[in-house]
């Protein structure tokens, strides 16, 4: 069964209120840990060059994450598996492109790390 | 790559097979873990890389591989004992080699398989001693080696160079334990607010947690890191079908090799590696990548075979 269909998703896929109160064993843990990481961040000194505090930079990606992971929920797993070989192959791909590019990941000075040289090297 | 790597596995350990692992298709998941780990590991991100194993490992006890088969995969680190090339650590591996075939054996395998088996085992520890060096000189960057020395050193409590490769660890050990019941205060950690702690809003976030929270702060992160962990092996038992099973395994595995390191390294337990903490360390990309390995486990969850919670 490479592919699920749309009836056969959704009479199984619980949505509505009682499945979001269902899924809060699993979001309140990963919420709570967020919000801590959030909370202590918001004790750090500010970067004067960046126009937005850590603790703001990390509130909106936590909640660009939990918008995502409701997303990835209402996808079947099965259906997702049917992928698998192909996710593979690109991310390998990508993986093998950043290694054999020279750069490397999570260089601490600007320019050398793969996403700074990928602006770069757009920039004109 | 994790996640992806995740479903890949599940993938090749569920599909097509009826309810039993083979062992060519188990080897195939073996490479396929290994070779993003390799290419990972050469970027240089040895952190990245060690994330793999445990994600094999949990993958291969959700799909229900026979143990044989999983100690198979674990006998490198048996092998790790023939290294210093002594007669008596010999005797030891030999020993426990032997013993493994038997077990084997008794557990019905071939004896064509088990000789195999010994075959590699022999190669194996042949290679381990012959290329010691090569791998602790050639393989390993200059700061992977001093980390692990700075590591041994540390759990032989010998005297360390504070400020070289311990430093890390130094100055974590010293927030960790200043911090007391409640903490310093948010901001006011002596060594988080002067910068003494390096990457402090990533790699290194539990210890100004547990500097400017206290024991406090980090008992209540533990619970919830407890918590999630707990309900996502919970979850694994009420899966739908077998491939989702292997993937809240996978998960779960991920989730608890970067818990276990991170906090582990903090503390000086394991080796100073470039590892976030779930859902805690600063950084886009870990957030929003554990928050998609979230929505796979919710999306197992919700189409789980019991309709009523399981967790009441």
């Amino acid at each position: 069964m490479p592919f699920m269909t749309v009836s056969e998703i959704l009479p199984r896929s619980g949505v509505g209120f009682s499945g979001f109160f269902r899924e809060a064993v699993f979001i309140l843990p990963a919420l709570g840990a967020t919000l801590l990481g959030i909370y202590v961040l918001s004790g750090a000194e500010p970067e004067y060059l960046n126009r937005l505090f850590l603790w703001q930079k990390q509130g909106i990606f936590a909640l660009l994450g939990l918008g995502i992971a409701f997303l990835v929920s209402r996808i079947p797993v099965p259906f997702l598996l049917s992928f698998a070989p192909l996710l593979y192959a690109a991310n390998l791909g990508l993986v093998a492109w950043v290694l054999t590019s020279g750069t490397v990941k999570g260089a601490p000075a600007p320019g050398s790390n793969w996403a700074d040289s990928l602006i770069s090297r757009r920039r004109p | 790559m994790k996640i992806v790597a995740i479903l890949f596995l599940a993938y090749l350990l569920t599909r097509g097979l009826k309810g039993r692992v083979t062992f060519p298709r188990m080897m195939i998941a073996v490479i396929a873990a290994a070779l993003p780990s390799l290419l990972i590991f050469l970027q240089p991100d040895l952190g990245s890389a060690m994330i793999f194993p445990p994600i094999l490992l949990a993958v291969l006890f959700g799909a229900r591989v026979p143990r044989r088969y999983v100690t198979l995969i674990l006998s490198p680190l048996w092998a790790v004992l023939a290294i210093p090339n002594e007669p008596l650590l010999w005797v030891v591996w030999g020993a426990g080699i032997g013993l493994w075939l038997v077990l084997l054996h008794l557990k019905g395998e071939r004896l064509s398989k088990l000789a195999l088996f010994l075959v590699v085992q022999i190669l194996l520890a042949g290679f381990m001693v012959k290329s010691d060096d090569l791998l602790w000189s050639k393989v390993l960057k200059p700061h992977h080696r001093d980390r692990l020395l700075g590591f041994v050193q540390t759990a032989e409590g010998s005297t360390r160079d504070l400020t070289g490769s311990d430093y890390h660890l130094h100055q974590s050990l010293i927030a960790i334990s200043s911090g007391g019941m409640t903490g310093q205060g948010l901001g006011e950690g002596m060594q988080s607010s002067h910068g003494f702690i390096p990457m402090m809003r990533t790699d290194f976030i539990f210890a100004v947690i547990a500097e400017e929270l206290g024991f406090a702060g980090a008992m209540v992160l533990f619970l919830f890191l407890a918590w999630l962990l707990m309900n996502v092996s919970k979850c694994a038992g009420f899966a739908d079908t077998w491939g989702e099973c292997v993937v809240v395994y996978g998960v779960l595995g991920m989730w608890t090799a970067h818990i276990f390191i991170n906090i582990g390294m903090t503390m000086g337990l394991s080796p100073i590696t470039g590892i976030p903490l779930p859902f805690v360390s600063y950084g886009g990309t870990s957030l929003v990548s554990n928050f998609v390995a979230l929505g796979l486990v919710l999306s197992v969850y919700r189409r789980c075979r019991f309709h009523e919670n399981p967790f009441t």
